[in-house]
């Protein structure tokens, strides 16, 4: 099968995947007993006024018919409107979307930059004092409540030790960058401002650290696990036979072919980073899709919900599809099937 | 996949013979017994408010310090825990009870029911079921069988597929064959069979999945769709502190330490059965 067979098919399945979120999700919200419009009134809101906004979103209709109408309106483009703020849903989500990007693949460079050399270190001496350690670190790190960690980084390097800024992605003094990327370091760059550009770098710090270092665990425990198995092959005990040096058979022998599966893996660790950026974009005050997602479920702010849950739900299945073809270019024994 | 068959003491002798997976047990075990006895040990009522004594600080009088309605933390860090643990066992349990059956239907009747089943795993899996779990928990209300549903009804496929791929295993074995031709019912294979052969590998996986589940569980507390307050629960007593942490740090610190002791002590317990496991597969 040819590369583009693959990926139309692929397309073709992730389209039907993120139809199936959409409705699941759609259902779950207008099945389930929850008052978007009572929860942003209040309980003293007129009748007549909440009559006119039910009205207003549609959810005076059947459900079957909001549903046809949520379908016909998502082949537009059209995510609906948010009751809290009151605008185009896919608007809202393209002003947010830059910031848990920019939060997301910080943390994932922090996770490769731990998490590979841990593995490494971790297989080379396994069942050594360092291994051990290093596991039980990476273990640490997939078993800490990420909104805990978050608060006790804060307490300490914030509140305590003032070395690190607090929540928000900018000081307030410090003007915020003309909008190019909505990545505030590379908008700043561009700018050649650099004031803000280190500013954005220091509050980016700590939520990158706590989102990658619990998604270095997962890497580490699959480069050891991958090293150990590339330990075993034949190449490297003939290497070692021909007396090549020990440097260049971990390099070239161990390392590079150990280090295949992990890109594999990038595409689920950085769904983990999106997951995780929900507690984390909460407890740092970050603007992004995760504290976006988190205010839209307390407000039952439903067309919020919806959109938002099928944007992690795209990002998701693009960043996999791409790694999937990736993968086919890194490890040429492996065809499209 | 190797062996379907795990025969589960041999596995917890193994567990226990190895230092990390004694240790994992211990901590688990302490922190069930210490919730069990809660009442005995607690020295205050958890929901007690004492305001003439709020946000004191550790001492010997209030281990853990009060929190602002000056409910002593030790107490209430105590009780957190069987919520806490509660929540964590039953929503992993209503989670495997419906993950077995449907993995042993989709995998033992094959056809569209499997194809179907598929299908929902695909979408299940192409995303975060803790986004899952609080669009659920979200719509409803705040309550403890909420949140063990919202639990259960995000985390249930990844039950289902080890159940199935178990199922579709088993009932290759030639043994199945000599069943049929004996003449056994399709339920009898099923039930007498094949579920004795899917259910431990099932409670293994919901063993490694238990540190997880308690993580969602106070994730939901935390950001406020879990068990309302006044009650106890160790998620929602971190985000009860959070907002004066600078000057009263112990209020979210020992809950928030409580949650990480307990999934440490379960990672443990889940990291050594799956290398166990690996080993055996080899």
């Amino acid at each position: 099968m040819t590369i583009l067979n693959y990926v139309i098919r692929r397309i073709f399945y992730m389209l039907f995947v993120i139809w199936g979120i959409a409705t699941i999700v759609f259902f779950i919200t207008r099945i389930l007993p929850g008052d978007p419009v009572g929860a942003i009134l209040g309980p003293q809101a007129p009748q007549d006024v909440v009559d006119k906004i039910r009205r207003e979103y549609g959810f005076d209709k059947p459900i079957y018919v909001q549903y046809i109408d949520f379908l016909t309106k998502i082949v537009r483009g059209d995510l609906g409107r948010s009751i809290a703020t009151n605008r185009p849903v896919i608007y809202d989500i393209g002003e947010r979307f830059p910031a848990t990007f920019e939060l997301a693949t910080s943390a994932l460079i922090i996770a490769l930059i731990i998490g590979i050399p841990a593995g490494i270190v971790s297989a080379l001496r396994k069942d050594k004092g360092i291994d051990h350690a290093l596991r039980i670190v990476s273990l640490f790190g997939v078993s800490m409540p990420v909104f805990w960690l978050g608060l006790m980084l804060l307490l300490v390097f914030y509140y305590m030790l003032g070395l690190l800024p607090g929540p928000g992605r900018l000081d307030p003094y410090i003007k915020e960058p003309p909008r190019i990327t909505g990545l505030l370091t590379i908008d700043s760059l561009l700018t050649g401002n650099i004031d803000a550009f280190f500013n954005a770098l220091s509050h980016l710090i700590l939520p990158a650290f706590v989102l990658g270092y619990l998604s270095s665990a997962y890497i580490a425990r699959v480069t050891r696990a991958s090293i150990l198995e590339t330990l075993r092959q034949d190449h490297v005990k003939f290497a070692r036979s021909k007396g090549l040096p020990r440097n260049k058979i971990l390099t070239r022998h161990i390392i590079k072919p150990s280090l295949i599966p992990i890109v594999t893996i990038i595409g689920l660790v950085y769904g983990w980073l999106l997951e995780g950026a929900v507690l984390t974009e909460t407890i740092f005050g970050w603007p992004g899709l995760g504290s976006y997602l988190t205010r839209a479920m307390i407000y039952m702010d439903y067309d919020s919900i919806v959109g938002g849950v099928m944007v992690v739900a795209l990002i998701y299945s693009v960043i996999n599809l791409i790694v999937d073809i990736l993968y086919v270019y890194i490890d040429p024994r492996i065809r499209y099937g | 996949m190797g062996d379907p068959c795990v025969k589960i003491p041999g596995l917890v002798r193994e567990l226990l013979r190895r230092r990390l997976g004694l240790i994992g047990v211990s901590i688990v075990v302490t922190i069930s017994i210490i919730s069990i006895l809660a009442p005995l040990i607690a020295p205050y009522d958890p929901l007690e408010q004492r305001l003439e004594e709020r946000l004191m600080p550790p001492s010997l009088q209030h281990l853990m310090g009060t929190d602002k309605l000056g409910r002593d933390v030790f107490s209430r860090v105590l009780y957190g825990g069987r919520i806490s643990l509660f929540i964590a066992l039953s929503s992993v349990g209503l989670a495997v009870l419906i993950g077995i059956l449907i993995g042993l239907v989709s995998g033992y009747f094959g056809g569209w029911i499997d194809n179907l089943f598929m299908r929902i795993t695909d979408i299940f899996l192409a995303f975060p079921s803790l986004i899952l779990a609080l669009a659920i928990a979200a719509m409803l209300k705040p309550g403890m069988l909420n949140v063990i549903m919202a639990i259960s009804l995000s985390t249930w496929t990844q039950y289902a597929r080890v159940a199935r791929a178990i199922t579709i295993q088993v009932k290759n074995e030639p043994y199945i064959e000599a069943i049929v031709s004996v003449g056994a019912s399709g339920a009898r294979i099923l039930l007498g069979h094949i579920a004795p052969m899917v259910i431990p590998q099932v409670l293994i996986q919901a063993m490694i999945n238990m540190g997880g589940a308690i993580l969602t569980a106070a994730g939901l507390g935390f950001l406020g769709f879990g068990v309302p307050p006044p009650t106890p629960e160790w998620g929602l007593m971190v985000s009860e502190g959070r907002d004066i942490i600078q000057s009263h740090w112990w209020i979210s610190t020992f809950p928030g330490l409580m949650i990480f002791l307990s999934v440490v002590g379960f990672n443990l317990i889940g990291d050594q059965l799956r290398d166990i496991l690996d080993v055996r597969y080899r």
